[in-house]
């Protein structure tokens, strides 16, 4: 009897699933972790007709592997430096006419991204920087250099905070150290773990996850972040400080794409046209926390983020885009990081 | 000839506080009224209230859910004629011993090459069934797991009750429907709950062969942990633990019950 009720039940489920199905069009989003807007999916919803389904991934590498294995996801949000090899694999279908147009409204820190400087691929969405947090309730000193994050006085107990995103990690000691991001040669990887073998016994962790919780408890005084979260954090901790250390800051930038394999390319067009409508892109950065990439959108925020400085790259900063390393480069920092956590 | 060991009382309730401690935690702070998951700042139950109303959460839930029922139901319906086949009743039929080893195979399996493996296989027939997909995947390992307490209740079963119901003129069918099977419900039961919450359980596989819209509720908490954890998350899990632990108690409740 039970098992009778069981059967019933499950193909009711089944049928109730295949119903809603039939009834209207979807759209299957993957995107970060932070990029969730229910409220403006919902409002798209209203508009097309189009509900979105969205997955979530926190690492472009999980994109990257889910791509491969061919999921069939009709909008996909990769970073700058991910969008060459994603072509490369062919696991991105070309920009339909119709979206190219939006890239004439983009702010100048993401026109002509170098990795698809046609917009043949992607369309910029959001752009942010990976900087330097302070608490200046734990640091007295002016914080102006990395060399102050790397190299910290002897004797100092651990307390620094690394990112482990090793290409974000090896860009902002190059950075430090002068160099240009990728630069294949032995003098630089030697510069390059030099330095971070020296600021190893300073750190206490290496890790992306949770940096947030760490620096809004108190418990970093200096750590390696991403604008957006430095940003949340400050609401919550006001002592939190985004610094622009004058060797420069790492740019990137996170884009709309449509995978080869999409079931719904028209979906997914509407859904990317409805995003790139400036009080469409307001509202979506605002619910995601980071810096839209139409210029026009940038006017319809609210004041506070308008103003934070998080958000405002001081005039003449060096902020050059993150890139994907050549393959030899990628082994040399995997040798020196693997060196570090160990 | 009650030995006492000294120093056991000791050792056992901090091995326990050990194991418990950091789930007793985790309840507590889904009870914060900060949004950090470190820093308690007072008592609410707001928490709660946003995990129920986030439709995502709610969706991997669900899909988790109807996973686990499926998993659950098709191979607990696979793993009992199975280990009846198993059972020393009937005649030996050849590679018995080959197949005894081959179903828990899975177990003994990394759960990365399960995962491997079966995506590769579906991608090459093309199978793209949606949740379907999952379900096919997960039906498949919860199989040793829903099977192994089956056999184990059927060999505590004596022989000599087969023989009395044949003796009494039963058919085969009659002696499974009124002998085997009510002798056999708590193994059933059990090797239900246990393939249920293995199912529920499953991260690597689910990960690797979800197709869009499918993610279940482990693979949703995990990519939600790079935004932060906050308490919403100990609320989701404490309300996950909740229906493990009433799933456990059922099943031990059931179990309880001796053969006649």
């Amino acid at each position: 009897m039970k098992i009778r009720l069981l059967i019933a039940a499950l193909l009711l489920t089944a049928f109730c699933s295949s119903t809603a199905q039939a009834k209207n069009e979807k759209l299957y989003l993957y995107t970060w972790d932070t990029y969730l807007a229910p409220q403006l999916f919902e409002k798209f919803e209203q508009e097309t007709g189009i509900k979105v389904i969205t997955d979530i991934y926190s690492s472009n590498d999980t994109l990257m592997a889910k791509l491969k294995a061919g999921a069939a996801y009709d909008v996909v949000v990769p970073s700058g430096n991910y969008v060459p090899p994603l072509v490369a694999e062919k696991l991105l279908q070309p920009l339909p006419d119709g979206l190219k147009e939006f890239s004439q409204g983009m702010t100048k820190n993401v026109q002509k991204p170098d990795y698809d400087p046609g917009y043949a691929y992607v369309l910029p969405l959001f752009y942010g920087t990976t900087g330097l947090a302070v608490n200046t309730k734990l640091v007295n000193e002016d914080i102006t250099s990395w060399r102050q994050f790397f190299e910290r006085p002897w004797g100092e107990k651990p307390s620094l905070g690394v990112l482990d995103d090793i290409g974000t990690a090896m860009d902002l000691a190059s950075l430090a150290v002068k160099k240009p991001f990728c630069d294949n040669s032995p003098e630089t990887f030697k510069a390059l773990r030099a330095l971070m073998l020296k600021q190893k016994p300073f750190v206490k962790v290496y890790g992306s996850t949770g940096y947030s919780e760490r620096l809004a408890a108190n418990e970093i005084p200096l750590q390696m972040a991403w604008n957006g979260d430095v940003y949340k954090v400050r609401q919550q901790n006001p002592r939190i400080k985004y610094v622009y250390p004058q060797e420069g800051i790492e740019l990137w930038v996170d884009n709309f794409a449509i995978p080869a394999n999409a079931k719904n390319p028209g979906s997914a067009k509407k859904f990317i046209s409805f995003m790139m409508q400036p009080e469409n892109a307001a509202e979506y950065s605002v619910a995601a926390g980071m810096m839209p990439s139409i210029r026009s959108a940038f006017d319809l925020l609210p004041e506070d983020m308008k103003k934070a400085p998080e958000f405002n790259i001081p005039e003449g900063t060096i902020a050059p885009p993150a890139m994907t390393c050549p393959a030899e480069v990628v082994n040399a920092y995997s040798k020196i990081w693997s060196e570090l956590t160990r | 000839m009650k030995q006492k060991i000294p120093g056991f009382g000791v050792t056992a309730w901090a091995g326990l506080a050990f194991l418990y401690a950091p789930i007793v935690i985790l309840i507590v702070f889904s009870f914060n009224s900060s949004k950090l998951i470190t820093v308690w700042e007072g008592f609410s139950t707001d928490w709660y209230r946003v995990a129920l109303h986030n439709d995502d959460l709610k969706r991997a839930t669900s899909n988790s859910l109807i996973v686990g029922l499926g998993a659950m139901f098709f191979s607990t319906l696979i793993a009992l004629p199975t280990a009846l086949a198993m059972h020393g009743q009937r005649k030996k039929f050849p590679g018995q011993q080959l197949t005894r080893h081959l179903i828990v195979l899975p177990l003994l399996t990394p759960e990365m090459v399960i995962a491997i493996a079966t995506l590769s296989f579906f991608t090459a027939i093309g199978l793209s069934l949606d949740i379907g997909n999952v379900l096919i995947a997960h039906i498949v390992f919860c199989i040793a797991f829903a099977y192994l307490p089956i056999r184990a209740r059927l060999e505590t079963i004596p022989p000599s009750l087969f023989e009395a119901a044949a003796d009494l003129y039963a058919t085969g069918w009659q002696v499974f429907r009124h002998v085997t099977l009510p002798l056999l419900l708590p193994g059933i039961f059990s090797g239900a709950m246990l393939a249920f919450i293995t199912s529920l359980d499953d991260f690597i596989i689910t990960a690797m062969v979800a197709p869009p819209g499918a993610m279940t509720l482990p693979v949703y908490i995990y990519s939600m942990v790079r935004r932060g954890i906050t308490p919403e998350i100990n609320a989701v899990s404490a309300i996950l633990l909740a229906l493990s632990m009433l799933l456990v108690l059922a099943s031990y409740l059931i179990n309880q019950k001796k053969p006649a």
